[in-house]
């Protein structure tokens, strides 16, 4: 744990020294304030939900940028071989990585909580939901950034990376609209559980369900064992 | 020969790709078409040959491949997400949901648990759905999940027209309830229809539906095709017709329909069965032929006021003295008959025909339908406070209202111009003395309404006025829509009864009001000062660096 502690410190810092992090948060913060003050001054409703799914989209596009370099940098920077020479286990620099990444997204996070102070100096919104609204939005952020890792490992380009990652990321919050002209049940209910959209969309409702909460961890999972396995494949 | 091998190697890849490749298209057409096809079979048969012929054609390499490290390791990663995938698909069998909204809008009522746990007869439910219904199919399951008494099937009458052909479903959004051997349809989507539709088809409580009498109405229980009244106002049914023939029109039709969903029907005459008339669940006024005396509109009033509802189909140049009734409920019942040159039944003029409706449960997914001599409607000069008004069916823009019974010409100034509705849905909700005097219309005024309170104890009620009663009859039940948009009505009026009288869940979205200064204040916090110091930073890292 140690090993993937050391990583994660030095993938923070690494993300501090870059101006990336900083713009790609900055941006994430003028769109999320830009989409919340529209829902909030149009409708006058003290509630998160339209600014939620505008969060939602917003990461979609952005958390690819966050992740594109975990791996891709290091293989340009030709500092792979040095990392994987290191006595560290696949899986702890997978891990050290991601939470680096992951990090970042806490701090997108935090930085839309300035949104609700004037919501609730002017208001009296429902807090409960909007705790589950940012769950929602840190749980579909650590699948994004799981997804955009795995892409990281597998090129060398990082914009190559991005891409790909936001296509299928794309893929997977849209996914759930196929199943409007599926016949077969068995499909349909598959696309709608692949759907990111439809288990967020629970989460910022204000309803918490188990198998949402598990379609991201296992996707996070599945995400990480396959960069792992991959890393592992390629020593 | 290393070359060789390498070929051997090279062209056994191909095939188990080839094969693969089979074996996927094979898949996707079964999954598309989703019905054995012979050749389908025997696409899927080659593709598993030509993957079997692969794979013992690369069985060392393949075998080398699994022994070795990479197999290892591709083995390893293959189990952990297997067992991923095991866990993912056990919490989908066994879903936890936590309802976090403070007014539980995803939540049963205490008093709909505590019936569903106390029923006694079995409920099975087929439920009819499209993909943007996922909250009610939601809120059944978890009805589903809290007694084992009820059963829910699902099906999308787009994928799965027969099954809903063969329960006599037209659209999305149906439920058939059934309960030792009775059948029960309910359309609402929320927890207060599907609770009180559960509890009527497991009690096996019939809605009554009273069909007004004495008046020369439609007889529900004549099986007569085509009785007019001779000699008194009336139609033409097609170029020279004679208007002969028996009593009045039958209705026999439309009871058994009603009867094959659980409804009973019973005829009240008011003068001998007032009684009777308190514990009906739906008035139905099929086309009386003479005035109803004061006493019996005054009994309709009163039933009404007292959250009854109605169904008024009120055939043209006849005084029915309902007319003030409907005006309470804005409508005023026009003196004419409607023509329709351009949109009309076979080739009688009189009998418009409408294909396109204004979107409602009640016109829902309907076909054509037609409406032999009917009158038009329309709206009250003055807006009725607490009442809502839909017009449902209109005629075509060429049809106009034809104010005298002997001339089929509009003439400006006399007749009334088109479209003409036909037909309109009225909800009213009681309102005190003081909202009615200054007729507003406000969210207050509504809330003030709800409920039982408002003016002298009156409650909800609604009726659907309809220009004219033929169209039910026997003679036209079955032809194109007639029948389903008379069913669809009753349906809608007689949903509204409450047994266990659960409140519709309300949730007050919480507000909030800027000022400009605040405005500019959350706008320069929001989209400036945080986004902006980031932005700075970032340029000095970047400049740092360059």
């Amino acid at each position: 744990m140690n090993g993937a502690l050391a990583v994660y410190q030095k993938e923070v810092l690494t993300y501090f020294r870059s101006p990336i992090a900083y713009f790609v948060v900055a941006v994430f913060l003028v769109g999320t304030g830009y989409f919340f003050l529209y829902n909030v001054f149009l409708t006058g409703n003290a509630t998160m939900d339209d600014t939620f799914q505008s969060m939602g989209v917003l990461l979609i596009t952005l958390a690819p940028v966050v992740s594109m370099r975990l791996f891709s940098a290091e293989y340009s920077a030709q500092t792979m071989e040095l990392l994987m020479t290191l006595p560290l286990k696949p899986w702890q620099i997978v891990l050290g990585k991601y939470l680096g990444a992951v990090t970042i997204l806490l701090l997108m996070a935090a930085g839309t909580l300035i949104n609700l102070v004037p919501l609730y100096l002017f208001g009296n919104p429902e807090t409960i939901t909007i705790l589950s609204g940012y769950i929602g939005f840190v749980l579909l952020g650590m699948a994004c950034l799981a997804v955009g890792q795995f892409f990281s490992a597998l090129t060398h380009n990082q914009i190559i990376a991005a891409l790909i990652t936001v296509s299928v990321l794309l893929g997977f919050w849209f996914i759930g609209h196929l199943q409007n002209f599926q016949s077969s049940y068995v499909i349909r209910d598959l696309v709608a559980y692949l759907s990111f959209s439809l288990h967020y969309g629970d989460f910022i409702r204000g309803l918490l369900r188990s198998e949402a909460v598990f379609f991201y961890l296992v996707v996070i999972a599945i995400s990480l064992v396959l960069t792992s396995g991959y890393l592992q494949w390629k020593r | 020969m290393e070359k060789s091998k390498s070929g051997r190697t090279f062209s056994a890849g191909l095939i188990l790709l080839a094969g693969i490749s089979l074996l996927a298209t094979a898949g996707a057409i079964h999954a598309i078409l989703l019905e054995p096809a012979a050749w389908i079979l025997l696409l899927a048969v080659v593709g598993a040959g030509l993957t079997g012929w692969g794979v013992y054609r690369l069985r060392s390499e393949l075998s080398a491949m699994v022994r070795g490290r990479r197999g290892e390791i591709a083995a390893y990663t293959l189990g952990i997400i297997g067992v991923l995938l095991a866990l993912a698909y056990l919490s989908v069998r066994f879903p936890l949901r936590i309802d976090m909204t403070e007014a539980k809008l995803y939540s049963l009522s205490e008093q709909t648990v505590t019936m569903l746990q106390r029923l006694e007869s079995p409920v099975h439910i087929v439920f009819f759905h499209d993909p943007l219904m996922r909250e009610t199919v939601e809120l059944y399951e978890l009805i589903a999940r809290q007694t084992d008494k009820v059963t829910v099937e699902f099906y999308d009458p787009m994928t799965n027209p027969a099954q809903a052909r063969m329960l006599g479903v037209q659209f999305a959004g149906t439920a058939v309830m059934q309960s030792e051997g009775r059948k029960l349809q309910i359309h609402g989507g929320n927890e207060t229809d599907i609770a009180n539709g559960i509890l009527r088809v497991s009690r096996g409580a019939t809605q009554l539906i009273c069909f007004l009498d004495g008046h020369g109405e439609a007889d529900p229980f004549s099986l007569e095709s085509h009785d007019h009244l001779e000699g008194a106002a009336g139609h033409t049914h097609g170029i020279g017709a004679k208007v002969v023939v028996h009593e009045r029109h039958g209705m026999a039709k439309a009871r058994n329909a009603l009867e094959t969903m659980n409804y009973q029907v019973e005829k009240v005459a008011l003068p001998r069965n007032a009684e009777a008339f308190s514990r009906c669940d739906l008035l139905v006024v099929a086309g009386p032929k003479t005035a109803l005396l004061e006493t019996e509109v005054e009994a309709i009033r009163g039933y009404l006021s007292a959250g009854g509802n109605a169904l008024f189909m009120l055939d043209p140049f006849v005084q029915t003295g309902l007319e003030p009734v409907a005006r309470e409920f804005g409508v005023v019942l026009d003196e004419d008959i409607v023509i329709d040159p351009a949109s009309h039944f076979w080739a009688d003029p009189s009998s418009p025909a409408v294909t396109e409706y204004n979107r409602h449960q009640v016109t829902r997914q309907l076909p054509l339908t037609f409406f032999p001599g009917a009158r038009s409607l329309s709206p009250t000069p003055q807006r009725v406070p607490g009442v809502s008004i839909l017009p449902l069916v209109n005629s075509s823009k060429s049809s106009f209202g034809e104010t005298s019974p002997d001339r089929a010409r509009f003439e400006e100034g006399k007749d009334l111009s088109g479209p003409r509705t036909l037909m309109v849905v009225v909800n009213r909700r009681p309102v005190d003395a003081e909202q009615a005097m200054f007729g507003t219309n406000s969210a207050s005024a509504a809330n003030a309404g709800d409920g039982e309170g408002g003016a002298g104890g009156a409650r909800r009620s609604r009726i659907i006025v309809i220009g004219d009663s033929d169209f039910a009859t026997n003679s036209f039940f079955h032809i194109m829509g007639n029948g389903n948009l008379f069913l669809n009505a009753v349906n809608y009026l007689a949903a509204q009864e409450n047994l266990i009288g659960i409140e519709p869940r309300t949730y007050d979205v919480p507000r909030v009001n800027l000022t400009n200064r605040q405005m500019k204040g959350t706008f320069f916090l929001s989209i400036v000062l945080i986004p902006g110091l980031l932005a700075i930073i970032g340029t000095a890292v970047w400049w740092k660096q360059r």
